[in-house]
């Protein structure tokens, strides 16, 4: 019986799971509840700690297992999306818009109108290069592309090593001679040329092409993270991650930043029901994903991005958010979120108490260090201290905050629109399930469906082979 | 425990009783703070409105959105502190429409004959939003009572921002603040901010009667709240318990009081008033150092000779701020990112030749302010254009940390000759060249 793993790569943390044939059972199957359909095994990594290439193959071969394939799901690489990007991207675009405003990102909520901060930068304006070329609305090539100008360019940026080139021409959707010539040229040299998808709002697009080239070297470190993980076994050329397109990829270009959201397709493929809300209380973020609702653009950080995503929003409390008194003297949750580098007291690293330390003692357990408890619990006590609601004790106040939090989460939930049903899932599900099952009745579900299993599953039913 | 009502939508809103006295509003700098609490009061004293029902509010002398669209109150729960849900949607087209409140939703069903005298375009971009709103309210009333917000919780949301507001005056430093700046336009906007005991007043006595620049009193109060929050970082909660301890005066004879001439599009018009309010905080102890904002951003608007129609709207840059080099226009507006040359050359007979921020820095300094848009087209059909400008005229009295920011201009340039367009309506030639900069940012000296 073919045999594969599924892999959830987060940031800070994976999960893994081996599924053979018999997991695609429907659940009336005798099969599946006599048990045959279940995982036949599964394990999660803090990975600071417990690195990929070495927590899989010692997994793989303590359980047995003989994968003809692994099946990947990640948002690994949103970690990086605070720091600048395209750093060794450069861009050659219709001459006239070379300095284009919109790629300097832009925040979706800025902080303050009178204290506005920076914008994140999406690429380097150094590495923005003017072309001569010019294709009308109509389709009309008004100015063919200029070779000599290309050349130039060219010529510069291999002295500069550069090796990656977007090619950002204004209408070339409707009229692509200019950009596949210079793809031709550029490509001939030896550049790595990206070229956009036309959706006719060229900021989206151009946007989406910039984090194709920028995740690159991010996503070769993943993959050699993985492929140091298989060295070994017999996985070679059978390593796919699924993508937001809807299929699966090892090194399409064009998928890296789709491979972002590949697990959320994979959810909303996985939900029968429209308007579901998947409340995902995942490792590095919690988040609502509605279901029913596959969208084009992606509310980036910089700005829309064409990229097929889900619906799906923060929650507003997060596992990494720092805990605080704030103008009134109570303890909440910071504005921000952080992230587990260093990690939560729980994990023996970092000096601020977070939501996780409060609320996620057993979920973090199996990794808390030998001095975390009490580093926790004085932490923890020092809040009390400082705020001005008189808790008796950490204990007092984690009871309090988690009703306040849970109060809130239904309430949002409640307001935000029709829900027909409410999925729980995640690593953190357990906090909540109490509340949202007492306010959602039988419309909630609760699902211990790892995203591994989710991933496993799907590659199992879909996936190439 | 409030924030978890919060409603989800993309533009200002807020919740409130039927007095319009505000429960919470959505952040941001704009013309709604002052309309909607209005609007909410209006809706309640017009019609006997339960739960579910809607008014559309259009005059901004009874709380409308004016020029720009509407405000919609959807009556929540009408005799708690929660009974009103308050929101301005942008309603493309409906510019010149006059209405008196009109009560597009009572007892379940839309008022189709309403919708049907609007355009279609308007229509299509309320619907969703009335949708949206009368969601709300429905899920709010079946809401579990064990989710269902108390009075008493309610009432002690109040009492904690109401004195968490006279804390935070408290802390103010006490004394007078002016500021003054004459507009292009030929209006002059004087302020004089005074913290004192018994909380914070702003004056504009002494602004001239309108010309151009007008705004009504809703709408300065709106963004002279809204802005005042902003700028010392007043969140929510707190700004709940400040009515009664803000205190706006403006005479009725000036343009900040000009509800007949002031009726047109809103939320551009605030330009002014914000730089002019930046101007005087900046004069208070212990604020940070920063460049002054100029605040008013360049609109203009094609009409093409076969009725096809373009508007810009592109930001100004923001003040420079310590510690924060390359700032943007983005700082400031970050909800203006939509633009798409694709787009506008799909849409009319205009050819993009150029479009950047603006080359040079206005106030160059220590640090520098966030430049502007630079937009060059070439108009390939006669049209008619309006370019509404109402920034300052020369520079306003800057502080000695402040360097100057840049006005917006356009040029034209025609049969090989480039002169400065004056604000206005002008006719335009095909082959025409425009080149519209927006304004720059002040530096930091």
């Amino acid at each position: 019986m073919r045999q594969v793993i599924g892999i959830h790569l987060g940031a800070s943390f994976a999960e893994a799971c081996a599924l053979d044939e018999s997991a695609l059972s429907r659940t009336s199957d005798p099969a599946v509840l006599s048990g045959k359909g279940k995982p036949l095994a599964s394990a999660r990594w803090y990975l600071p700690r417990q690195p990929l290439r070495t927590s899989l193959p010692k997994w793989i071969a303590e359980n047995g297992l003989n994968p003809s394939a692994l099946y990947i799901s990640t948002r690994s690489l949103e970690r990086i999306y605070d720091f600048r990007m395209g750093g060794t991207t450069a861009q050659l675009v219709t001459r006239g818009v070379e300095r284009w405003p919109f790629l300097s990102g832009t925040p979706i909520q800025p902080p303050s109108f009178f204290r506005p901060s920076p914008p994140l930068a999406l690429s380097s304006a150094d590495l923005c290069f003017g072309v001569d070329e010019r294709v009308t609305a109509d389709g009309e090539v008004e100015t063919p592309l200029s070779l000599e100008s290309v050349e130039a360019i060219a010529t510069k940026l291999k002295v500069q090593e550069v090796k990656k080139i977007c090619l950002h021409f204004l209408h070339a959707g409707r009229n692509p001679a200019n950009e596949n010539a210079a793809a031709d040229y550029l490509e001939k040299q030896g550049f790595e040329v990206f070229r956009p998808s036309h959706s006719g709002d060229e900021n989206a697009d151009w946007r989406a092409n910039t984090l194709d080239a920028s995740l690159s070297g991010s996503m070769e470190e993943l993959r050699g993270e993985i492929e140091k993980a298989i060295d070994g076994l017999d996985l070679q050329g059978r390593v796919q991650f699924a993508t937001g397109h809807g299929d699966w990829m090892w090194d399409r270009k064009d998928r890296r930043l789709s491979s972002q959201f590949g697990a959320d397709r994979l959810l909303r493929r996985d939900t029968d029901t429209p308007d579901t809300a998947v409340l995902d209380f995942g490792w590095d973020a919690w988040r609502v994903i509605k279901t029913g609702q596959p969208c084009t653009d992606w509310k980036s950080p910089w700005g829309p991005v064409h990229q097929p995503s889900s619906a799906r929003r923060d929650l507003f409390l997060q596992p990494t958010q720092a805990l605080r008194i704030d103008e009134a003297g109570a303890v909440v949750a910071g504005d921000k979120s952080e992230t587990y580098e260093p990690g939560p007291l729980w994990l023996g690293r970092g000096q601020k108490p977070l939501v996780a330390d409060l609320l996620g003692e057993k979920v973090l357990a199996e990794w808390a260090a030998a001095t975390a408890p009490t580093r926790v619990a004085s932490a923890l006590q020092a809040l009390v201290k400082s705020g001005a609601e008189n808790f008796r004790d950490a204990a007092q106040m984690s009871a309090h905050l988690h009703k306040t939090w849970a109060a809130r989460l239904n309430r949002e939930l409640w307001l935000e629109r029709d829900w027909k049903n409410v999925r729980v899932r995640g690593p953190f599900a357990s906090l909540w399930w109490p509340s949202l099952q007492e306010t959602w009745k039988d419309r909630a579900e609760l699902d211990e469906t790892t995203d591994a299993e989710l991933v496993a599953r799907a590659g199992l039913r879909e996936g190439p082979r | 425990m409030i924030a978890g009502l919060r409603p989800l939508f993309p533009t200002p809103f807020i919740l409130a009783n039927k007095q319009g006295r505000v429960l919470w509003r959505s952040t941001g700098v704009n013309a709604a703070a002052g309309l909607l609490p209005l609007a909410t009061e209006n809706a309640f004293r017009y019609f006997p409105l339960q739960t579910g029902d809607q008014i559309l509010l259009k005059d901004p002398a009874s709380g409308g959105a004016g020029d720009e669209g509407f405000v919609v109150v959807t009556a929540l729960d009408p005799n708690s502190e929660l009974a009103a849900l308050a929101t301005w949607v942008p309603c493309p087209g409906t510019d010149g429409f006059k209405a008196p409140p009109l009560p597009i939703r009572l007892g379940g069903g839309l008022n189709d004959q309403i919708l049907a005298a609007l355009p279609p375009a308007a229509v299509e971009a309320l619907r969703p939003r009335l949708d949206e709103a009368f969601g709300y309210a429905r899920r709010l009333l079946a809401m579990p009572s064990s989710l269902r917000p108390s009075g008493k919780e309610l009432e002690g949301f109040r009492s904690q921002s109401r004195k968490k507001a006279k804390a935070l005056l408290g802390e103010m430093p006490w004394g007078e603040f002016r500021s003054e700046i004459a507009l292009r336009s030929g209006e002059a906007l004087r302020l004089r901010i005074s913290v004192e005991e018994d909380g914070l007043h702003c004056d504009f006595s002494g602004s001239s009667p309108a010309k151009e620049f007008a705004l009504p009193i809703v709408a300065t109060t709106g963004f002279v709240r809204s802005a005042l929050a902003d700028f010392f970082g007043w969140s929510p909660f707190s700004e709940a318990g400040l009515e009664g301890l803000i205190d706006i005066r403006v005479p009725t004879d000036c343009c900040l009081n000009d509800a007949v001439r002031g009726s047109g599009a809103l939320s551009s018009r605030g330009g002014p008033l914000l730089t002019l309010l930046q101007s005087a905080l900046s004069k208070m102890p212990g604020q940070t150092q920063q460049g002054l904002s100029n605040s008013c951003d360049l609109g203009l608007r094609l009409r093409f000779t076969d009725g096809r129609e373009l508007e810009w709207r592109l930001p100004s840059g923001a003040g420079a701020v310590e510690a924060a080099e390359n700032l943007s226009f983005w700082g400031q507006r970050a909800g203006q990112s939509r633009g798409s040359i694709e787009k506008w050359e799909s849409a009319a007979p205009v050819r993009v030749v150029h479009f950047s921020e603006r080359n040079a820095p206005a106030g160059k300094g220590r640090v520098n302010g966030a430049r502007g848009f630079h937009l060059h087209l070439i108009l390939g059909a006669d049209a008619r254009g309006t370019w509404a400008d109402f920034s300052p005229a020369g520079r306003p009295k800057l502080e000695k940390h402040q360097g100057p920011f840049d006005n917006a201009e356009i040029l034209l340039r025609r049969g090989g000759r480039e002169e400065p367009l004056k604000p206005g309506a002008h006719d335009f030639k095909a082959g025409d060249e425009l080149v519209l900069l927006s304004g720059s940012g002040g530096g930091l000296l």
